[in-house]
């Protein structure tokens, strides 16, 4: 949990020294510096300094996170209906004020050990450009905000295909999913003739 | 005027007023376009308005708008000529297209309003004279043939129109009704609203007896204080002070509790009236909105009049085509959908069925055929048929193509029954035209009919009409976005099967399933039939779980041509639903076509019943077919079928008798379960019919007695009741019930669907 190796580690310390230590001179000079590099590189920066809003949740051991503009609601699962001879990943349909509501488990889309249906299990139904579709939590946690430097991108206990749909992790080992490039991947869409 | 109808006309007029309004104005746009692109590329263009201009003098025809009519034909020539490129069109021409378009915009008012349409026999003359450049000579003929059989097929030439458009307007009477084009999606998103107030209602309900509890509640809490009421007296009568405070409290809780009471009743009553109400509302919204999006076939139906004369003339046939029941109305959509493969199948009787004059006087025939076109109401389908006098299928025809593209052994061929033959017909790239002819053989054969109709979740059927001819039959269901459907549950879950594609429920012994090759095979009315589990199909993951032990429910579902039966853990009954879409993610889930959300709020799936079929097959491996026995003849089977109705109310028992008795069966009567359990014991029935509420012994009861009996338990029996509540539904299948039939539901054909099936 939360170990980060010996390549992140410097820069874990330095984000927490900022984070415990921000007097306003050093908030100046920071701001300074970033004023400096602004001027050279823009959009990079920006971003790096920016903070978005996360909501995370937990499936059994793991903490994910998304981003809360594409969260539409929060529901408790009160019924889930199969969708046979769809792949594992699709969890299956909920009722969602009179619509029909396709839930899948992230855990099985990422090849791990399938999310299981507690009676606390919560939805967090998320609406992208392409899709809607709701995503199966244990429990959801909080809305947190996260600086774009505090998502460390470079991991290595996460390859191949999951990769692609995780902006990264935190030192707290909550994961970002970049949901927007899921819901884009061809395998979301379920389109099958017998 | 062929319609004797005239709301239908009245209904045809304004949605050929708002087709044409949109027929001119692609017409004005596209010509725009055209005329900037005179000296390009502008073949497509030109089909386009060739194409428009003919539709509309399509539409116009079919409501006898002379005027429209004649002035869209006269465009079309001219286009069509332009087309064959023997007419450059040039600035003048299109000048002259342009006033056309003008005039049926005029005409078009004129008919709105009830008067007379211009006259306009300069504008058609110069539009003939366009449409033939001087020196075609062919050109002349067949536009003046063409001219010829306008003439022949109505008064209306150019001159006459006027006559023609006055007599339209003596029918009518003055204006058509002024409408607003909604578009269906705005209606479905009306609907789903509907929905979900049927649903909320649904709840309401559940308030009410939750009320009725706490009611309860409350009175069985004064009951209790009562028996404490002396104890309480006497207390009062000695007062100590101690107790004086607490005895005063007990009294003034007394009243409370009889207040509550009295206000939770007057609640109950209330909200029950409102409830009612609501319901009511509900139930007419839910109604008047399903109704918007109706269509009497009449509005394709009289379209094929002027396509049948036509082409028997062209062909040198003398056919009548008859219409029945153009009144039916049937969603808008449907219509669409079964337009062409109507139109495909008329063509076939014209073309391959009806023979020439000649030849069906030498076979005794009238020198005239008949095709009859009819459509009704039957319970929640549609059916649509078109049957003609004709030759009939040529089976060994059939057969013998069938072996020339392999699709069947020679072997095979010589056991098909003539059923299975002429189901054949609808497999992918089979005709067995000899030639092409341009009435049929354009590349589009039966098995795109079969698509089309499947598509609107239809079944086409063929068999041989009793005069020799053929007979095609559509199954449709009453609408598109509702939907009637059959609730089974297997592995513990709950799935919905369109009622239209069940052909029969049955139960089977275990030990009436055997197996050929490595296929589990059922016998039902001497056929074959492999028999596999829902939860097969649906690839649901193996439980450990034992098979029922009794009787197995099996439902017989039919796609087209294929039959196959499915074993399910339980029925649950039948019920109407919304068909909901599962959204852009699902796009096409194998199995499933769809969803739907229960008043529960429970969301189930809808089955593809094509896809299982298809998904059976793949299941179980390709082996030998099951032999072949001669398809039962259904005319043929004509054993009395003897029925035992049993009802408290006499006026239910004769009218299910009446109904019973002019459908061909022997109906005996019962006032009650004791009865009915009495007459079974003495005489024999092939089928009780039975009102679920009486005195002595009810229709459970009854039901649980009959399939207790070993004799009597494979009597079916069809609960008949006003109780429309799933529960009930429940009980009456979970007691051996064979069918459940509410009676605001009620409705003969229902029943006498549900008989049939079931002896």
């Amino acid at each position: 949990m939360g170990t980060t190796n010996g390549k992140d580690l410097d820069l874990s310390l330095i984000n927490r020294l900022v984070d415990i230590h921000l007097s306003e001179a050093q908030i100046k000079e920071v701001l300074d510096i970033r004023a400096t590099n602004l001027a050279q590189a823009p959009s990079e920066e920006l971003e790096e300094s920016a903070t978005s809003q996360y909501v995370s949740f937990r499936l059994a051991h793991e903490r994910y996170a998304l981003e809360v503009h594409l969260v539409e609601e929060i529901q408790p699962i009160k019924e889930l209906t199969r969708i046979p001879c769809t792949p594992a990943f699709v969890f299956g349909a909920v009722n969602v004020r009179g619509c029909i509501l396709p839930v899948i488990d992230i855990k099985s889309f990422f090849g791990l050990t399938p999310s299981k249906l507690t009676p606390a299990s919560k939805i967090i139904v998320v609406e992208t450009d392409e899709l809607q579709l709701g995503v199966i939590a244990d429990q959801v946690d909080e809305v947190m905000d996260l600086r774009v430097n505090e998502i460390k991108t470079q991991i290595e206990t996460l390859s191949g295909s999951s990769e692609a749909f995780i902006r990264g992790v935190t030192d707290d080992a909550v994961i970002i999913l970049d949901m927007a490039g899921l819901a884009q991947d061809k395998r979301m869409i379920i389109h099958e003739d017998v | 005027m062929p319609i004797s109808d005239e709301k239908i006309m009245q209904q045809l007029m304004s949605t050929f007023k708002a087709e044409a309004d949109e027929h001119l104005e692609a017409l004005n746009k596209h010509l725009l376009d055209l005329e900037k692109n005179s000296t390009g590329d502008h073949k497509g263009i030109l089909e386009e308005v060739f194409r428009e201009a003919h539709s509309l003098k399509g539409a116009a025809r079919s409501v006898e708008a002379g005027a429209i009519e004649t002035t869209a034909h006269g465009i079309e020539t001219v286009f069509a000529a332009a087309k064959r490129r023997e007419l450059e069109l040039r600035p003048v021409h299109f000048d002259l297209l342009y006033e056309g378009l003008d005039y049926m915009k005029a005409a078009l008012v004129a008919l709105a309003e009830g008067v007379d349409a211009p006259d306009h026999s300069g504008l058609l003359a110069r539009l003939d004279r366009t449409a033939q450049p001087a020196g075609s000579s062919v050109e002349k003929t067949a536009a003046s043939a063409n001219k010829a059989e306008t003439a022949a097929g109505q008064p209306s030439d150019s001159s006459d129109s006027t006559t023609a458009s006055q007599k339209t307007n003596n029918n009518k009477g003055k204006g058509i009704e002024e409408t607003v084009r909604v578009s269906t999606r705005k209606l479905d998103t009306l609907m789903t609203h509907v929905e979900e107030l049927l649903v909320s209602k649904i709840r309401t309900e559940q308030r009410i007896s939750e009320l009725k509890d706490l009611k309860g509640a409350l009175q069985e809490w004064q009951k209790s204080w009562f028996k404490h009421r002396g104890a309480y007296d006497s207390l009062r009568r000695q007062p100590r002070d101690e107790m004086a405070e607490l005895l005063s409290f007990l009294g003034e809780n007394q009243e409370n509790l009889k207040q509550l009471w009295s206000n939770t009743n007057h609640l109950l009553q209330d909200f029950s009236k409102d409830s009612m109400r609501m319901s009511l509302i509900t139930e007419d919204l839910q109604e008047d909105i399903r109704r918007v999006r109706m269509l009497p076939v009449a509005s394709i139906f009289e379209g094929y009049k002027r396509m049948v004369r036509d082409l028997a003339r062209a062909q040198n046939k003398q056919i009548n085509l008859q219409l029945a029941g153009a009144q039916t109305e049937l969603d808008k959509k449907l219509i669409e959908g079964i337009k062409d493969p109507l139109m495909h199948i008329i063509r076939n009787s014209i073309d391959h069925g009806i023979e020439a004059p000649a030849v069906r006087t030498a076979a005794k025939k009238a020198a005239t055929g008949t095709i009859k076109l009819s459509a009704g109401q039957h319970g929640n389908t549609i059916k649509i048929e078109i049957e003609d006098d004709g030759a009939g299928l040529d089976i060994d025809k059939i057969k013998a193509a069938a072996v020339n593209k392999g699709v069947i052994s020679e072997q095979e061929a010589g056991a098909l029954s003539d059923e299975d033959a002429r189901l054949m017909i609808f497999q992918s790239g089979f005709s067995t035209a000899d030639k092409v002819t341009n009435v049929s053989g354009r590349g589009i054969g039966l098995d795109v009919v079969k698509t089309n109709i499947e598509k609107l979740n239809g079944l086409v059927h063929v068999s041989a009409s009793p005069g020799g001819g053929t007979r095609f039959t559509f199954n449709l269901p009453l609408t598109l976005s509702t939907s009637r459907v059959l609730l089974i549950e297997t592995a513990g879950e709950t799935y919905a099967i369109p009622t239209t594609a069940v052909e029969r429920i049955i139960r089977v012994d275990h030990d009436e399933i055997f197996t050929v090759g490595d296929q589990a095979v059922i016998r039902v009315a001497d056929r074959s039939i492999s028999l596999v589990g829902v939860r097969d199909v649906l690839e649901v993951p193996d439980d450990d779980e034992l098979p029922a032990p009794g009787k197995l429910p099996v439902i017989i579902l039919g796609a087209a041509e294929k039959r196959v039966a499915f074993a399910v853990d339980s029925l649950l009954g039948e019920t109407e639903i919304v068909i909901k879409s599962l959204g852009k993610m699902m796009s096409r889930v194998r199995n499933v076509s769809g969803a739907t959300i229960l008043g529960s709020g429970q969301v189930v799936m809808i089955l593809n019943v094509g896809d299982m079929i298809k998904s059976a097959r793949q299941a179980n491996h390709r082996s030998a077919p099951a032999p072949k026995t001669p398809a039962p003849d259904i005319l043929s089977k004509k054993k009395i079928v003897t029925v035992l109705v049993v009802d408290d109310s006499i006026t239910t028992r004769i009218m299910e008798k009446n109904i019973l008795e002019s459908a061909g069966y022997q109906v005996s009567l019962a006032n009650d379960g004791v009865e009915a359990l009495e007459a079974l014991r003495h005489n024999h029935f092939d089928l009780v019919v039975s009102d679920v509420d009486m005195p002595r012994m009810n229709g459970f009861e009854l039901t649980a007695h009959v399939k207790e009996n070993e004799e009597l338990q494979n009597l079916p029996v069809v609960l008949v009741t006003a109780l429309d509540s799933a529960a009930d539904k429940e009980r009456g299948l979970e007691c051996g019930a064979d069918a459940y039939i509410v009676k605001r539901s009620f409705d003969q054909q229902n029943l006498l669907d549900t008989i049939e099936q079931l002896v």
